[in-house]
């Protein structure tokens, strides 16, 4: 029992993950707008909630446009539809220095909500401003539920944070220990260091594999949203990160190749190791490298660190890091099985 | 011909299927990705566990 502690955490943790990752509700937000366009002819804007309770919370609600200069434009709900329906009128400002505004929505049960990229057409930019106070209809509540955040075109999927990017982290504990295991193969010349080595890449790449399947079925729902649901466009997306780690992980079934074309036992396993440390630098350097410096669709892009606090909030956390702690201890738990049933094998073929 | 004409049915009526699907799938909230998502990596982890326990009864035979 007492060697097993960790396996017994990473049980917990999942089962946590699970529970917590999938029964946490996501934060109201706002969908659609029926136009991003305000003009004179067109005041009166259709506003799509989700998750939100506009009908319940009629009362407390109110409207504003607000846009970075920190003009405000004030508007009324003139109809709600439906808890996820309600029809904005604008109260239509032709002088604002700056023509794109955020269309915000607040309730005491949701909190404000935000939509933003709201433009007034002919609106005379630069001219005068109209009102630099407050809207006394507007009263901004705030919410402190726990929740994840709303992210437009993720949904609920936002959850899958919890069970697509921990493949990757897995990943690179595994393939460094594999790494590793081929390093002190080299020093000390033990063959069940090669074995340890040898499995820990097959775990490696069943996790690649897993990364792939899952970031591309994502893929084809949220960046690749207008793409038919039976069309073959989408489900590879055009992404730095993830061509760079299907490469790595052909380098890494590459290693598998190479060790079976050398006959001699001990010069292939010295070969594979060499091959080893240069893939995990390689292996590196397209997953965590070459996406940051090209850009791309994954978050974190653009030479900003991944999983900053724009990306990423608190709530999130909570779940995210015990979900990578707990899938990096399941998969060097299988590690370990997988490589005593091969060192197994390789005794009872040698003793034999 | 008629076998053409068939096929073709069956597209018309594949597509539509296949957007009726698209759309109830985003009115969900995308709630069935995480789904799909989560069978993925279970079925995988099963799928590798299964072979791992082929391995070892092959052993165990020897």
């Amino acid at each position: 029992m007492q060697n097993n502690w960790w396996k017994i955490l990473a049980c917990i943790l999942l089962i946590y993950t699970l529970i917590v990752g999938l029964s946490t509700p996501i934060e109201p937000g706002l969908k659609s707008v029926s136009s991003l366009i305000i003009s004179p002819e067109n005041t009166s804007i259709h506003v799509e909630g989700y998750n939100t309770h506009f009908l319940d919370q009629k009362e407390s609600q109110s409207v504003t446009l607000r846009n970075d200069s920190g003009q405000w434009v004030c508007a009324e709900i003139s109809k709600v539809i439906s808890n996820t329906e309600l029809l904005v009128e604008i109260d239509y400002t032709p002088k604002v220095s700056q023509a794109m505004f955020r269309l915000f929505i607040s309730n005491s049960l949701d909190g404000t909500m935000e939509y933003s990229d709201m433009n007034f057409k002919g609106a005379e930019v630069n001219a005068f401003i109209r009102a630099n106070s407050a809207c006394s209809n507007f009263t901004g509540y705030s919410k402190d539920t726990f929740a994840f955040p709303y992210v437009r075109n993720l949904y609920e999927s936002i959850r899958n944070l919890f069970f697509h990017v921990p493949m990757w982290f897995a990943m690179i504990v595994i393939m460094l220990l594999s790494a590793i295991y081929g390093i002190l193969y080299l020093a000390k010349g033990e063959i069940k260091r090669d074995i340890q080595s040898e499995t820990a890449i097959s775990v490696g790449l069943l996790l690649a594999f897993l990364g792939l399947a899952t970031g591309s079925v994502w893929a084809k729902f949220t960046w690749s949203e207008h793409t038919a649901i039976w069309s073959l466009q989408g489900w590879w997306v055009d992404d730095p990160k993830l061509n760079g780690s299907a490469i790595a992980t052909l380098i890494y079934c590459a290693y598998y190749v190479l060790k079976r074309s050398i006959n001699d036992k001990i010069s292939a396993a010295r070969i594979a190791a060499v091959y080893n440390i240069f893939a995990f630098v390689m292996f590196f350097v397209l997953i965590m490298i070459y996406p940051r410096i090209q850009g791309g669709l994954h978050p974190g892009m653009e030479n900003n660190p991944a999983f900053s606090s724009y990306d990423l909030n608190n709530n999130l956390r909570l779940v995210f890091y015990p979900a990578i702690i707990g899938f990096i201890l399941l998969s060097i738990w299988i590690w370990q099985i997988r490589s005593r049933i091969a060192w197994l094998k390789y005794k009872r073929e040698y003793e034999d | 011909m008629r076998t053409k004409i068939f096929v073709l049915f069956t597209l018309i009526a594949f597509h539509c299927r296949a957007e009726g699907l698209k759309e109830s799938i985003h009115h969900s909230g995308l709630i069935w990705i995480v789904v799909a998502v989560l069978m993925i990596v279970l079925i995988g982890i099963f799928a590798y566990l299964f072979r791992l326990e082929k391995k070892l009864k092959e052993i165990e035979k020897q």
